[in-house]
């Protein structure tokens, strides 16, 4: 790993949970609203976090590579990281409660940390087998890693919303807490849904352009349309049945865990291993 | 109809195809997502999509909102892409042609072995597989001649994401191969004649046969080629990959009426394997310009148009429908 983006994202990793630690410390002692300082180291911790990629970004072209850096698990946990960060950073004034934000900042912590831990990854910058030298690559990936982040905000909420549920809810002026949380995980997870649609249809285009298949039945395929389907069951039940509550929070974390299993699980199962082993 | 239509089927449906989603992937062996079962609820959800569309529909004109727009484009592009998925499992072609460099291919074979007429032909002239460093493929490409009938044939190449249109068929660069038959040259140190030979020989080729004079033969054949060797277990070889970075060929020779004797010579370690038993013979292996297959996809897809403008209208349906964050058709 190249001097300055390792100091980065170390640096960007002891901000997370620097954050993480002073959103724990509210939620214990019950401070309710929101910390502007929070957001603050949030944001710092970004910005290095983005410098270290971009370092890296452009040091695949020094090598004479020239991708976009996700291509290998070090660098899609870092990315994975990045875009959690970044999601927590853009809706974090809708976001109720130092709850979520505790959440979303510890496991964007272990996702950061993660990528310099878990078995076989490596910081090594290396080439690309040509099936992935593509335009698709950056757009597949973003739309993908951007859908999983937004589905992780709307699983906290999930969890806030299944933890409130025994108590009686607080009232706001809009209504019941617990019936703003869930608009705001409808709509994260509208969001996230959206752009999964955009990261299978991409990736299957990608497929048909190198292949001439759009789909091969590969496990991470299959579990991304396993994902695909519980967020529209999930859509299904909001819209079309008027779920809600805690029914559809546990949905939600169900939908959760299968992104979690699509993105880690595959990898790591001999079984499931497939095209998209390498990531 | 109100059945067909109710989203307690879409809900059923949607569930049944997840879990055996899931099961396909946990027995891979068992093919689940060509089996009756999955292909019936892919079936049973298009037609619930179809039922639930013409319902919403009939509401139409008194409370079309802009919002329907999104409901109509997204299931419809969902079933449009079932339909183009149809057409491609019943109408389409895939079949994998290893080619090997001047050999012509005129005809196909399906996986049923049923021979099909392209209506073009293709001859490879030349595969080149260029590698890193570390022995990753960086390209492979292929360079073909296309003759349809009727049109001057033309040269042209195909590489990985960067498939060849001809004929209603697509070719794609999908993989290669060690080539059956591997041109190596070896070296024969014929140390009683003080005499040092090199001779051709192709791996699997009939063996070729020099002579020592006075009537006294020698007879060697290249049995076997492998472009990484390492030793597997006792008496089982093998290569770790197809970079050619331990080269051996394994050599059948036989002096006169003799029995027959074998060994592996190898590219880089030729002095460290002399046959003690023969001290008057040697071999090296001098050369090797190690040839690969090019494995190239024929593809003819009906539907993929389909499922183009089924994915288009999917993406359209869904920006329309759920991103206006005003959360479309919420029920608070």
């Amino acid at each position: 790993m190249m001097g300055y983006e390792a100091i980065l994202i170390k640096t960007a990793l002891v901000v997370y949970i620097l954050a993480f630690v002073i959103s724990l410390y509210r939620l214990i002692s019950r401070l309710s609203g929101r910390s502007p300082w929070v957001f603050r180291i949030m944001m710092s911790g970004f910005m290095m976090h983005t410098i270290a990629f971009l370092i890296r970004w452009k040091a695949t072209y020094t090598m004479g590579y020239g991708h976009i850096p996700v291509t290998n698990r070090y660098e899609s946990l870092v990315f994975f990281g990045w875009c959690l960060v970044l999601a927590w950073l853009v809706t974090a004034r809708w976001i109720p409660g130092p709850g979520v934000a505790a959440g979303m900042q510890g496991v964007s912590a272990v996702m950061t940390a993660a990528a310099g831990l878990v078995p076989g990854s490596t910081s090594r910058i290396e080439p690309l087998m040509p099936a992935l030298r593509s335009n698709w690559l950056l757009f597949h990936v973003v739309t993908c890693f951007l859908a999983y982040a937004a589905f992780a905000i709307a699983t906290f909420i999930a969890a806030r919303i299944l933890f409130r549920s025994a108590s009686s809810p607080l009232q706001t002026p809009h209504g019941s807490e617990s019936r703003e949380a869930e608009i705001v995980m409808h709509r994260l997870i509208s969001l996230g849904f959206f752009l999964l649609t955009l990261g299978i249809l991409s990736g299957s285009a990608w497929a048909q352009q190198s292949w001439g298949r759009y789909w091969g039945w590969d496990p991470k395929e299959v579990w991304s349309l396993i994902t695909w389907i519980v967020y529209a069951i999930f859509l299904h039940a909001r819209m079309s049945r008027g779920w809600s509550g805690k029914k559809l929070a546990i949905l939600a974390v169900i939908g959760f865990a299968a992104v979690l299993f699509t993105f880690l699980g595959v990898n790591y199962l001999p079984v499931l291993r497939g095209l998209h082993s390498y990531a | 109809m109100p059945l067909l239509s109710s989203v307690t089927l879409t809900l059923l449906v949607l569930s049944s195809i997840l879990l055996m989603s899931i099961w396909g992937t946990l027995a891979p062996e068992r093919n689940v997502y060509y089996s009756p079962a999955y292909i019936g609820a892919l079936i049973v959800l298009a037609i619930n999509l179809l039922a639930c569309t013409l319902r919403r529909l009939r509401r139409f004109p008194h409370r079309f909102q802009r919002m329907d727009w999104g409901y109509y484009a997204t299931h419809i592009g969902i079933m449009t892409i079932l339909a183009g998925a149809l057409v491609s499992l019943l109408t389409g072609i895939r079949v994998t042609a290893w080619i090997a460099a001047g050999e012509t291919i005129s005809q196909i074979r399906d996986m049923h072995d049923r021979v099909i007429d392209p209506g073009f032909e293709c001859t490879l002239q030349r595969f080149i597989l260029e590698l890193h460093g570390s022995g990753m493929p960086d390209d492979f490409i292929s360079y073909v001649s296309v003759a349809v009938p009727g049109n001057p044939p033309f040269d042209t190449r195909i590489t990985v994401n960067h498939p060849l249109s001809v004929n209603g068929y697509r070719l794609y660069q999908s993989s290669y191969r060690l080539a059956e038959h591997q041109s190596v040259t070896l070296g024969v140190h014929d140390f009683g004649l003080s005499e040092h030979r090199e001779v051709e020989l192709v791996t699997g080729r009939d063996p070729i046969v020099l002579d020592r004079g006075d009537g006294d033969l020698l007879e060697i054949q290249a049995v076997r080629y492998e472009p990484d060797f390492v030793m597997m277990g006792p008496g089982r070889f093998g290569s770790r990959s197809l970079n050619p970075r331990n080269p051996a060929v394994l050599i059948r020779w036989r002096k006169g009426t003799a029995d027959p004797e074998m060994k592996w010579v190898f590219l880089h370690h030729a002095t460290m394997h002399r046959d003690t038993d023969t001290p008057l013979l040697d071999f090296s292996l001098d050369h090797v310009d190690q040839e690969y297959d090019s494995g190239l996809e024929y593809v003819r897809d009906p539907g993929r148009s389909w499922v183009t403008a089924g994915a288009c209208l999917l993406i359209l349906g869904l920006f329309i429908y759920l991103l206006p964050i005003g959360g479309a058709g919420v029920k608070r």
